[in-house]
């Protein structure tokens, strides 16, 4: 039996945890370093930042879009550096777990998570060895102009308590939810048991210390909490990554390994797991139903999250490879679907990533990319996601699902099949190949030489902790 | 062998060297000297290492070597000392300067001046057997992997090279377009569980297991409840040691763990150990014979060696893919043979009758584990991109090609 989360701790939380603002179209992240010798002015002022917490959050949700307008939000979370530069404790800072001390920036860890070639820390526009950060701000506000009157506000005054911005992402909504490839994205989302009134698809509630620190986790273990509760408890770690997408390098990749426009859709919605729509292939293995909406009743169940695999433990509807399937293998991963779900539990993250930058060519919709193709450069590249998960563990969540299922070039027997999406695509055995798997007794299909489509341009594992320790900060 | 005072830093500067030489062929560089030691030309050897670890009384280190071997080509049933007499005379004819050089820091080295017999000997004398061994691709030569991995790739070429919406290839047009393998291979491995074996060893040590084990519950619960389990160790001390002992991880996509630990003292603890291995050893032998260990696919091969009379255990293997999804596989799948293992040793998370519980204590079990590593200075392995999942599906593809009566879908869906 999960534990569920107390109705105490929820004001403790930061609203981002539980809310992802979807109805604030606009974002931004404030990448911050702290200046030499003003760590007490900074932790004074982040002490006194005002955070939303989870239920301002919630109320925030159900308010007309006219007083949404007024609002905007702020969470913040902080690297160990950061938390060096702003004068906890050396006991405090010892109490981390490795990876969060190491930081993302290592050539280990990127060997691990395939940061190596153009990926590699040494090329990140923020987060590596030369460019660090210490504190993230994550805003929210309703439009372009909100967001900029909230950002002038908490800019200047992070500015004046010794807090020098060094990089900031504007983050954006795309029509349908979608990500920059064309793909409705953020369908599939963990919950904390007890952290919502409504009750999400069934599949996806997981224990609150699979995301919280200090609280019970899928097995019954506490998870670790650094320093001391007051410090810890109800924090958590952020993944944040700056994944740049080369949409015209995909469909044309797509493009040139199909027959047509309709096949290309086909082998871009078989390599991600999903239509652009966002119908899962488990269940639409042929042709994209279309959006929900305009879909009558009885065609499409409710929600293109309630699926399985293990109807296709063979893949013939949805490639083993293919991106989704591999980040979240469901009831598919195991001979036994029950055993599969209790292991995939222990590898959830809480999602809450954005796409910056414009479409390519003004529209975001796989038909309309593959027009533009040929003179594609016009519209440059600088467009992608600011990948952010939440997980009380980055080893098991997010590192285990970014290496061992993502990156795996072996995943489901393949000689050299990572991710087709995201994957380094690195091939030191043999060449890389992303594989459609056959009907029984007939051979698999293996689409060659894909290149590089994500190329991480800079990330940082931080801490973001509870309101209260957040408020300790100020005062200590 | 222990290693002598003071050559400590020497010793570790040559098998540096010699590593790096390794895994510089390993990635295919081209490299103009020949090596000191020479794996490549080592054709018994699937897997090999030397491990440095502290001595048990911790002032001083004890260097290990450690291969998985095949016995001579032609003779694949003849008996361990046999192989191990052919596999060392191969470590003297191709690496015998590499032997000197590293052994010159050891206690007892007859030196380089000595005749082959004399290291034959040297490293005979040293020589402890497994407590329990598991290798998940059975029967198979080096060479035997290799060419099986080059015949399914000549398949997958032909298949790749095929115009985009062909319709898929049937099992003969594959067996027409593609010509055996070259050069000639060994037999098809058996890799069939014996039954037999297993029967006879339910038959003969089951009810007295059954048994005793009942009879020893309450003991062992109240055992278990005076056990004391490592914590997880957050200190800069710690990072450094698990960044050490993890240093060479994740160049290839196999990996080597090598781990000691110290056996829970008394007579009841190691009896209990001595058992636990023997069923694995078994179950290793004759069951888990197709790639998997329980419900672990991703182990290439394993060894457990009772050290120092019983009073340590150590533990080697080779796997697939990193450290995290190895100890998260153990996790995941809670797996009760390994927890019966190491439920005998200091500092493992607490278990419920010795079977349960322990590896389920992610955290713990982790920090533990790591606690436990040492250091492997020289790792070869000689087909390091092959996953345990790949050299058995090529074996499959192997014997679909030359069999025409098996069916397609045994093998033609691994392509």
């Amino acid at each position: 039996m999960r534990a569920s989360l107390s109705h105490a701790d929820l004001p403790d939380l930061q609203g981002v945890l539980v809310h992802g603002y979807g109805h604030l179209h606009t974002g931004c992240v404030l990448l911050c370093q702290v200046g030499t010798d003003r760590s007490k002015a900074a932790r004074a002022h982040l002490g006194a930042l005002g955070l939303t917490n989870v239920e301002t959050a919630r109320q925030a949700k159900g308010e007309a879009i006219e007083a949404a307008r007024r609002k905007s939000f702020t969470n913040v979370a902080f690297t160990h550096t950061g938390l060096a530069a702003l004068g906890v404790s050396p006991a405090t800072l010892d109490s981390f777990p490795r990876e969060f001390v190491e930081g993302m920036a290592t050539d280990a860890r990127g060997r691990l998570l395939g940061d190596v070639g153009p990926s590699h820390h040494d090329s990140w526009q923020w987060g590596g060895k030369t460019n660090p950060v210490h504190v993230a701000l994550l805003l929210y506000a309703a439009d372009a102009s909100a967001l900029a009157a909230h950002r002038a506000g908490v800019m200047g005054a992070a500015e004046a308590a010794g807090l020098r911005v060094v990089k900031m992402i504007e983050t954006v909504t795309l029509p349908r939810r979608q990500e920059h490839f064309g793909f409705r994205d953020g369908i599939a989302q963990p919950v904390m048991k007890g952290s919502r009134d409504s009750s999400p698809y069934q599949g996806d509630e997981i224990a609150p210390g699979e995301i919280l620190l200090g609280h019970q986790d899928e097995f019954g273990e506490t998870s670790h909490v650094p320093g001391d509760n007051a410090f810890g408890r109800n924090g958590t770690y952020l993944v944040m990554r700056q994944l740049e997408q080369d949409v015209a390098g995909f469909w044309r990749f797509c493009r040139a390994n199909a027959e047509d426009d309709a096949d290309a859709i086909r082998l871009a919605a078989k390599m991600v797991g999903r239509w652009p729509s966002g119908a899962a292939l488990a269940r639409f293995p042929d042709k994209d139903p279309g959006p929900k909406e305009k879909v009558a009743h009885g065609v499409r169940a409710a929600d293109d999250n309630a699926f399985q695999y293990s109807s296709d433990m063979a893949g013939a509807r949805c490639p083993l490879g293919s991106h989704v399937r591999r980040s979240n293998p469901r009831d598919g991963f195991a001979q036994v679907p029950k055993d599969s779900l209790t292991m995939v539990a222990r590898h959830r993250m809480i999602r809450r990533g954005r796409p910056y930058g414009q479409p390519l060519g003004g529209e975001a919709e796989p038909a309309s990319y593959l027009k533009v193709l040929e003179d594609a450069s016009r519209f440059g590249t600088d467009r992608g996601i600011l990948f952010a998960c939440f997980n009380a563990s980055l080893e098991r969540q997010f590192e285990f699902v970014q290496q061992q299922w993502c990156e795996n070039p072996k995943l489901a027997g393949a000689v050299n099949g990572p991710d087709p999406l995201i994957g380094s695509q690195r091939a030191p055995c043999g060449p890389v190949g992303f594989t459609l798997q056959g009907k029984a007794g007939e051979p698999a299909r293996r689409v060659l030489g894909i290149p590089r489509f994500v190329t991480v341009r800079g990330g940082a594992y931080l801490f973001l902790p509870s309101l209260r320790a957040v408020r300790g900060l100020g005062e200590g | 062998m222990p290693v002598r005072g003071g050559s400590e830093n020497a010793l570790a500067s040559i098998l540096d060297g010699i590593d790096r030489e390794t895994k510089a062929r390993m990635k295919g560089e081209k490299v103009g000297s020949p090596p000191l030691v020479d794996f490549e030309r080592m054709v018994s050897i699937h897997y090999a290492r030397w491990v440095v670890m502290p001595n048990l009384a911790g002032d001083g280190q004890i260097l290990a070597l450690h291969a998985w071997y095949d016995g001579p080509i032609g003779d694949e049933n003849c008996k361990e000392g046999v192989a191990r007499a052919a596999h060392l005379r191969e470590w003297t004819r191709v690496a015998r300067r590499g032997l000197d050089e590293v052994y010159s820091n050891c206690v007892g080295y007859p030196g380089a001046s000595a005749g082959d017999e004399a290291i034959i000997m040297f490293l005979e004398k040293a020589h402890i057997s497994a407590g329990a061994l598991y290798f998940g691709s059975p029967g198979r030569s080096r060479d035997q992997v290799r060419a099986e991995a080059e015949l399914a790739d000549k398949c997958r070429t032909w298949l790749d090279a095929r115009p985009i919406g062909s319709a898929p290839a049937t099992a003969e047009e594959v067996r027409a377009a593609v010509k055996g393998a070259s050069p000639p291979l060994g037999p098809f491995p058996p890799q069939q569980k014996n039954w037999f074996t297993l029967a006879c060893a339910t038959l003969l040590a089951g009810p007295p297991l059954v048994a005793a084990g009942i009879a020893a519950a309450p003991v062992v619960t109240v055992k278990e409840h005076f056990d004391q389990e490592l914590e997880p160790i957050y200190s800069e001390a710690e990072r450094r040691h698990v960044e050490e002992t993890t240093r060479g991880e994740n160049e290839f996509f196999q990996n080597a763990l090598s781990n000691v630990v110290a056996v829970k003292p008394g007579p009841f603890r190691l009896l209990l150990l001595r058992v636990v291995l023997f069923v694995i050893d078994t179950l290793a032998r004759n069951y888990f014979v197709d790639g998997k260990l329980g419900s672990i696919p991703s182990i290439h091969a394993a060894h457990w060696y009772l050290l120092d009379g019983g009073k340590r255990l150590a533990f080697v293997s080779n796997y697939d893919s990193s450290w995290e999804s190895y100890l998260g596989d153990f996790i995941d799948q809670a797996s009760s043979g390994l927890t019966a293992v190491w439920s005998n040793t200091k500092g493992y998370p607490r278990t419920t009758l010795l079977l349960w519980a322990g590896s389920r204590a992610g955290d713990r079990f982790k920090a533990w584990s790591h606690h436990i590593q040492v250091k492997t200075p020289v790792w070869y392995a000689a087909y390091p991109w092959l996953s345990i999942n790949n050299v058995n599906n090529n074996t499959q593809i192997r014997r679909g090609m030359a069999d025409p009566t098996l069916d397609p879908s045994a093998w033609m869906g691994v392509l």
